[in-house]
């Protein structure tokens, strides 16, 4: 029924935050690093409007404890940072995973390891997939290849998260973070919220006491927790697997890439197209759960796969595991803050297949 | 004007600001002006985004030094860094009667600030401080919105405004009604500031559509410089 909207002229960290405040977010704590200021700066400017509370707490560490405390409330809270801040974030993830919270936790990716630089990266794939933080958990996981997916991921991300009580993170990169497109923005209004069921409050109204913990002293219980999140995560993967494919239904190579070097890796392909080079590229949208099954089912047809990815060789692992012995799996990693260019992946497609 | 000239307040020699809030597109006018501007005489471009670390004049230095425009941005280390460096050569630039300049400030009211620090001899050269409007961004046709950044700047830089640009764009995607859509916003904000309406600019393809429709207002065609590598690729 609504009218068509009309597209703005967005900032990608800008249509993180918008999404996110479209999606109900109503608390924000965060601390400044780039590429991702853009965030807090939006949220600061922009929760007031939504009677919503921003924050900057004194250290990333205060601020994802501050999102632990909201989120355990039932409150649609996020926080936003890059490497270095996600790191320090991750035992408190790691105790929302056990206490089954949920919550937004944007990742603006730069280069690293250490302080690395502020270029554009994908080194945090293994932080974000094998995370949250330690212990027998894991972090569901998407990555948005343009800026309306990034505000669209970062809106849908509360829902996801509250269905599976468990903290979403969106894996962005610093490109994405800082560059500029056009998005079709929602209007805020109040999302409709299930009544959550664990979220504490106090005893209110003679309603009986709710704990929100992740300590479980005793082997057997940590035991039945950890073998319910087992459970909950083969239902993640049931439900939220997600992937774009385009490109050649006869493929002789595929190519498995996300984010950025996704992108450029579908102009390589028209490149490669020039030369009688059939090829496919599978997109993962969401990291955890990894789409294994249609870059399994491609490979049985394509004798040739290649990952594109800004590190050194993470997502990599994943695609092996998919592909089995199916397919050869090469790679392609830009690294240290570098932009993918479609040249380059053109070039090792036109490598690979010999021609 | 149904002509792609360069009107008066943005033609060389001399010294033109650009400023305006993010994703107004000033970085790209910048270099649109001062690769024209070269055409008739030396002339540097100012990259003085202390704020916003990606997408600036620096990241082509060598094409635009081929077309001989010379970037002044701080090099090696400093220049890919997120702190508050100016290039050392700026003052002598500023300085430079015999060079024209075009200086891209990012960074909004925070990054105008920069400008103070060679306000006497900016004003000296009459300098044209100019504010570059886009409607197609959240917010960017409020005129209450864009009165008060103005005054900001102002505020900030210690320079009167010059002149307003209207860049009505979603980058890459823009079409001629995105252009042409910006002319209200812009005028009334020129209005209200006292200041004129120097130009509106759109993407190169776009000049007669938007030359036909921009009545009396000067029409500034633009080639894109800083499009991401997909993009490139594509173009």
């Amino acid at each position: 029924m609504s009218a068509e909207r009309k597209p703005v002229l967005m900032k990608g960290n800008e249509a993180a935050a918008e999404g996110a405040i479209a999606g109900g977010c109503r608390h924000f704590f965060g601390y400044p690093i780039t590429p991702q200021n853009e965030i807090p700066e939006y949220m600061a400017l922009h929760m007031p409007d939504v009677g919503g509370v921003y924050l900057q707490a004194e250290s990333e560490v205060a601020a994802i404890n501050m999102v632990f405390g909201a989120a355990a409330t039932g409150a649609r809270v996020m926080t936003s940072s890059s490497g270095p801040g996600i790191s320090l974030m991750q035992e408190a993830l790691s105790y929302m995973v056990g206490a089954r919270v949920p919550c937004l936790v944007v990742n603006v990716c730069r280069g690293g390891p250490g302080l690395g630089n502020i270029g554009t990266s994908q080194s945090d794939y293994w932080l974000a997939t094998r995370g949250a933080g330690h212990g027998d958990g894991r972090c569901i996981t998407f990555a948005p290849a343009t800026l309306q997916e990034q505000y669209d991921l970062c809106r849908e991300s509360f829902e996801v998260a509250e269905r599976y009580r468990h903290p979403v993170m969106v894996l962005s990169e610093a490109a994405l973070g800082q560059m500029m497109e056009p998005v079709i923005v929602q209007p805020r209004g109040e999302p409709p919220r299930p009544e959550l069921a664990w979220a504490i409050g106090g005893e209110r109204h003679g309603r009986k006491r709710r704990v929100i913990n992740s300590l479980y002293a005793q082997p057997p219980d940590l035991e039945a927790q950890n073998l319910e999140l087992a459970e909950l995560y083969q239902q993640v993967r049931r439900e939220q697997t997600r992937w774009v494919e385009v490109g050649d239904e006869d493929p002789e190579v595929m190519i498995v890439a996300y984010g950025i070097p996704a992108r450029c890796s579908e102009t390589a392909m028209e490149r490669a197209a020039e030369h009688g080079i059939r090829a496919r590229l599978v997109r993962p949208v969401s990291l955890f759960p990894f789409p294994h099954e249609p870059i399994r089912r491609w490979s049985a047809i394509a004798p040739h796969t290649l990952v594109v990815e800004a590190s050194i060789g993470q997502m990599v692992d994943d695609v092996r595991t998919a592909v089995g012995d199916q397919s050869e799996v090469s790679l392609l990693s830009v690294l240290g803050g570098l932009l993918t260019t479609p040249e380059r992946i053109a070039a090792e497609i036109r490598r690979i297949v010999g021609r | 004007m149904t002509t792609d000239t360069l009107p008066p307040g943005l033609a060389p020699p001399g010294v033109v600001i650009l400023t305006g809030p993010f994703g107004s597109g000033k970085t790209e006018i910048a270099i649109n002006l001062a690769r024209r501007w070269a055409e008739r005489g030396p002339t540097y471009l100012a990259d003085l985004d202390v704020v916003t670390p990606y997408y600036r004049p620096r990241d082509i230095r060598a094409e635009l030094a081929a077309q001989g425009v010379r970037v002044l941005a701080p090099e090696g280390k400093a220049g890919a860094f997120d702190g508050p460096v100016l290039p050392p050569e700026m003052a002598a630039a500023v300085a430079d009667a015999d060079h024209s300049l075009i200086i891209d400030v990012g960074g909004q009211p925070h990054g105008a600030g920069v400008l103070a620090h060679w306000r006497e001899a900016l004003l000296a050269r009459g300098a044209n401080l100019i504010l570059v409007v886009n409607p197609r961004r959240p917010g960017g046709d409020s005129p209450d919105a864009l009165a008060e950044l103005t005054a900001a700047i102002v505020a900030r830089a210690g320079l009167p405004l010059g002149g307003v640009i209207a860049n009505g764009n979603l980058g890459l995607r823009t079409a001629a009604a995105d252009a042409l859509e910006a002319l209200p916003a812009a005028l009334a904000v020129a209005q209200r500031a006292g200041a004129p309406l120097l130009a509106l600019c759109c993407p190169r393809e776009l000049l007669t559509e938007c030359a036909a429709g921009a009545g009396a207002v000067p029409v500034l065609g633009l080639r894109f410089h800083l499009r991401p590598p997909w993009e490139r690729a594509v173009s």
